[in-house]
């Protein structure tokens, strides 16, 4: 019955919402038909037309207030009965302040995390790329079986190669990793930003606010000084100017043009990016040898229709003929081919299994609420029970009671919808501003009409899984509640209490093992020998424009005289520098000794190599396990040194040969240098994972003074 | 039903709806038949013929009726109400409250009755 009720009160605010001028059409109608009727009675009875008119409607009244008052019936009828429920919903919810206050805190905090935590996996998981038709993005690279490398980046040869030789895609971009120092007014500034094809734009569908992105004339080398800079820096640095494009701004010492601002793109790349310039090669550049320089992220449009398997036949096409074209760059011994990846499954691999993990953590933790809600709504139920016997005493239905309480039971998750949703936005802003940058791109990570969705749609569940069984037991048996004899129900309700109490301690004891284990996890990656002395040690970075310190001596000269000023500083121990640093980016490099046979079918180990200044080992606390560190005497001039560290010398002299004095081929195709020391290995990684990376370490080295 | 009833100002004891309610469970009817015959039926029960629209359209969307165009004894398009099986219900429920609330005040206004 009251089923039926809300049946009909949906159908009538439908027709108030929707069918308003019919539902006004329709009583004219009705009210003018009967105006004729009795006009035409009247004329029957021999009065004038006339005046039968007038007599009519003086009978009938005002037709258009008429009209109004029949149009309300409608209007009544829908709100009143859920109005009159609310209003009762509030009223017994002020009268035990306490009750509502835990219920609706309880229910706050639940809905709160989930939706923090669904608002994280929507924007990181569910749509990883806010772009149109993501699913047609895909991203290319690398493979190398012969060293086990997957998952690589291009070099800009082989870009230029799968852009020519390619038909699965309608747009082909590459994206390359930048350097850029602002100059010029406002002091300088390292900005992060991409090197990015011109097809970036229409590929991504992403319209400037102001002015065009570049063009693809624009790549070519020469014509490449033009510049699409991003909101955010657009308002920072300019003071949002809406005269910016066409002025030319100084990047690494160099005039660019501004051509566009623009939103932020490819932000799952890393970071919040700053500008955009185009991707261009120098013609001097594009030699043989290039082919080993990787670093361009391939992304593809596939054209409509096309699948991701398609393209990967065609790239297998470009792999073999990559092969037959370049035998110098030995594609074919190195087991080189090419792939395609959907690219919002790259982006959001790997974090959505620990986003599963804390839905379903968040999951559990809202069943808890909600017993923990439904309990205390048990508890009033005794209370509660006198005053709704009297309701069916006075005639209401058990369903009218069921829906009344549960107008109840709507309320307070609605009000805890409204905290909760309140409550996640403060938290993702709070892990926006506190947590730990780089760890997660949390740029696009916030409320929006999908997660606002989401909290609703949370709270009318929640509201049904904690009030239904309540109501159903409140409302049972009423009619015995004010005999006295109302023992069957007191025992189905410790039933319902028993067993929602085995639920929340089930569940709790799942949710306590998963934290302590993750505590546990935390704890042991804290305490992991990280193979470096992390305390006490400060970094920062440093970019130096090419067009100033081309030259490798005047960029030594700099760090030297950087490190003697740095080491002047009263409280500072050491200072060291590397071009690759611990849990920074890293390179990897093949690997030789001199005088090791090499099976050629095998795959060949790669090691990380880093340059670095006298002082680095001794800076990170990196104990030398034999020979020497680097010293002043190591220069340019000098016999070519390197150092390695035990698992490279592990891997290279499994036979406890001793590696000091040996030759490696190094970084440099051709040269040697010799082995002069074996330091201690340092985790460059997630601490979790064992040493599985070499390092060989050579020193970044000058002319000895003459 | 809950909802409290707006009796309509000639609605004798708010008893409109239930005037209604039973010529329509006679036959379906359009408003302007309801009026003619209430009307027809007794000078005391006069209803005020605007009252019965607002009325109408309440009982419809309280579910107890539900109306259609058809076409009229003289060729006109007419709105008819039917009762619906809730309706239905509701006339029984409705009479018999009637009926003892009568008998109630017969007793009350006739000595003579035991």
């Amino acid at each position: 019955m009251i089923v039926h009720q809300w049946w009909i009160d949906i159908r009538a605010r439908l027709a108030a919402l929707f069918g308003r001028r019919g539902l006004h059409a329709r009583a004219d109608e009705e009210l003018q038909f009967h105006l004729a009727m009795l006009q035409q009675r009247l004329i029957d009875s021999g009065v004038s037309p006339a005046e039968a008119r007038v007599r009519a409607q003086r009978q009938l009244g005002n037709v258009t207030l008429l009209r109004e008052r029949t149009l309300d019936s409608w209007r009544y009828a829908v709100m009143e009965t859920l109005f009159r429920d609310l209003r009762l919903s509030v009223r017994a919810l002020r009268k035990s302040p306490g009750f509502a206050a835990t219920a609706i805190l309880i229910l706050a905090v639940a809905i709160g995390a989930s939706t923090a935590i669904f608002s994280s996996f929507d924007a990181l998981v569910l749509r990883p790329l806010p772009y149109r038709a993501p699913e047609q993005l895909v991203t290319i690279t690398e493979s190398y079986t012969r060293f086990e490398i997957t998952g690589m980046q291009l070099a800009d040869a082989e870009f230029d190669d799968v852009r020519a030789m390619t038909s699965s895609f309608s747009h082909l971009a590459g994206i390359r990793n930048g350097e850029f120092t602002l100059t010029g007014n406002g002091g300088a500034e390292a900005v992060p930003g991409l090197r990015v094809s011109a097809s970036v734009f229409p590929m991504l569908d992403v319209k400037p606010l102001l002015g065009s992105p570049f063009r693809t004339e624009e790549e070519e080398y020469g014509k490449h000084r033009v510049v699409v800079i991003s909101e955010g820096l657009w308002r920072r640095r300019f003071g949002a100017n809406p005269h910016v494009v066409g002025t030319s701004i100084e990047i690494n010492r160099e005039s660019y043009q501004v051509v566009a601002v623009s939103r932020p793109i490819l932000e799952y790349l890393g970071t919040a990016w700053d500008l955009w310039v185009p991707l261009s090669v120098q013609a001097s550049e594009k030699t043989p040898a290039s082919r080993r320089a990787k670093g361009v992220n391939v992304v593809g449009r596939l054209k409509p229709g096309m699948t991701v398997e398609a393209a990967e036949q065609d790239l297998a096409s470009v792999t073999s003929r990559l092969s037959d074209l370049y035998p110098d760059a030995n594609y074919a011994l190195f087991g080189f081919s090419l792939h395609a990846t959907n690219l919002a499954s790259r982006v959001s691999g790997s974090l959505r299994q620990p986003l599963l993990f804390l839905l379903a953590a968040v999951g559990v933790l809202m069943l808890i609420a909600c017993a923990n809600v439904s309990n205390l709504l048990m508890a009033r139920a005794s209370a509660r029970r006198k005053e709704m016997s009297v309701r069916a005493a006075l005639g209401a239905g058990r369903l009218r009671v069921i829906g009344q309480l549960m107008t109840e039971s709507l309320v307070i998750a609605g009000v805890s919808g409204g905290l909760g949703l309140a409550l996640a936005f403060v938290l993702l802003k709070l892990f926006e501003l506190y947590g730990p940058t780089g760890l997660v791109p949390v740029a696009g990570v916030g409320i929006n009409a999908w997660v606002v969705a989401f909290a609703i749609g949370i709270s009318s569940i929640t509201s049904v899984l904690f009030g239904l069984i309540p109501a159903l037991t409140t409302s049972a048996g009423l009619n015995d509640v004010l005999k006295e004899s109302a023992r069957g129900a007191t025992s189905g309700r410790r039933r319902f209490r028993e067993s929602m109490v085995a639920l929340q301690v089930a569940a709790s004891l799942v949710l306590l093992i998963c934290a302590g284990l993750l505590v546990g996890s935390f704890i042991r990656a804290q305490q992991a020998d990280l193979g470096f002395d992390f305390r006490n040690v400060l970094t920062f970075e440093l970019q130096l424009p090419a067009s100033h310190y081309g030259e490798p001596e005047r960029r030594i000269s700099l760090y030297e005289s950087l490190q003697s000023r740095l080491q002047a500083i009263p409280g500072v121990v050491s200072v060291g520098a590397a071009d690759r640093i611990p849990f920074g980016p890293q390179g990897g490099s093949t690997f030789r000794v001199v005088g090791q046979a090499v099976d050629p079918g095998s795959p060949q180990p790669s090691v990380r190599p880093a340059r670095i200044l006298p002082g680095y080992f001794e800076s990170l606390g990196v104990p030398v396990r034999k020979g020497r560190s680097f010293a002043a005497a190591d220069t340019r001039d000098t016999t070519r040194v390197a150092i390695i560290d035990e698992a490279t010398a592990r891997r290279f002299f499994p036979n406890g040969e001793d590696p000091i004095g040996r030759q490696v081929n190094d970084v440099e195709p051709g040269l040697t240098a010799t082995i002069v020391g074996v330091v201690g290995s340092v985790k460059r990684r997630d601490p979790s994972t064992p040493r599985r990376c070499p390092s060989i370490t050579r020193p970044r080295r000058r002319r000895a003074p003459r | 039903m809950g909802r409290p009833q707006k009796p309509a100002k000639s609605d004798v004891l708010g008893t409109l709806d239930l005037l209604i309610l039973s010529r329509l469970a006679k036959e379906a009817m359009h408003g302007f038949g309801i009026a003619d015959y209430l009307n027809q039926v007794s000078d005391v029960l006069r209803v005020e013929e605007g009252s019965l629209y607002p009325a109408l359209h309440r009982l419809e969307s309280q579910g107890f009726v539900e109306s259609e165009w058809r076409t009229s004894a003289h060729n006109r398009r007419a709105r008819f109400y039917t009762l619906t099986p809730r309706g239905r219900k509701q006339v029984t429920v409705e009479i018999s409250n009637w009926r003892q609330l009568v008998e109630a005040v017969n007793r009350v206004i006739d000595p003579l009755t035991p």
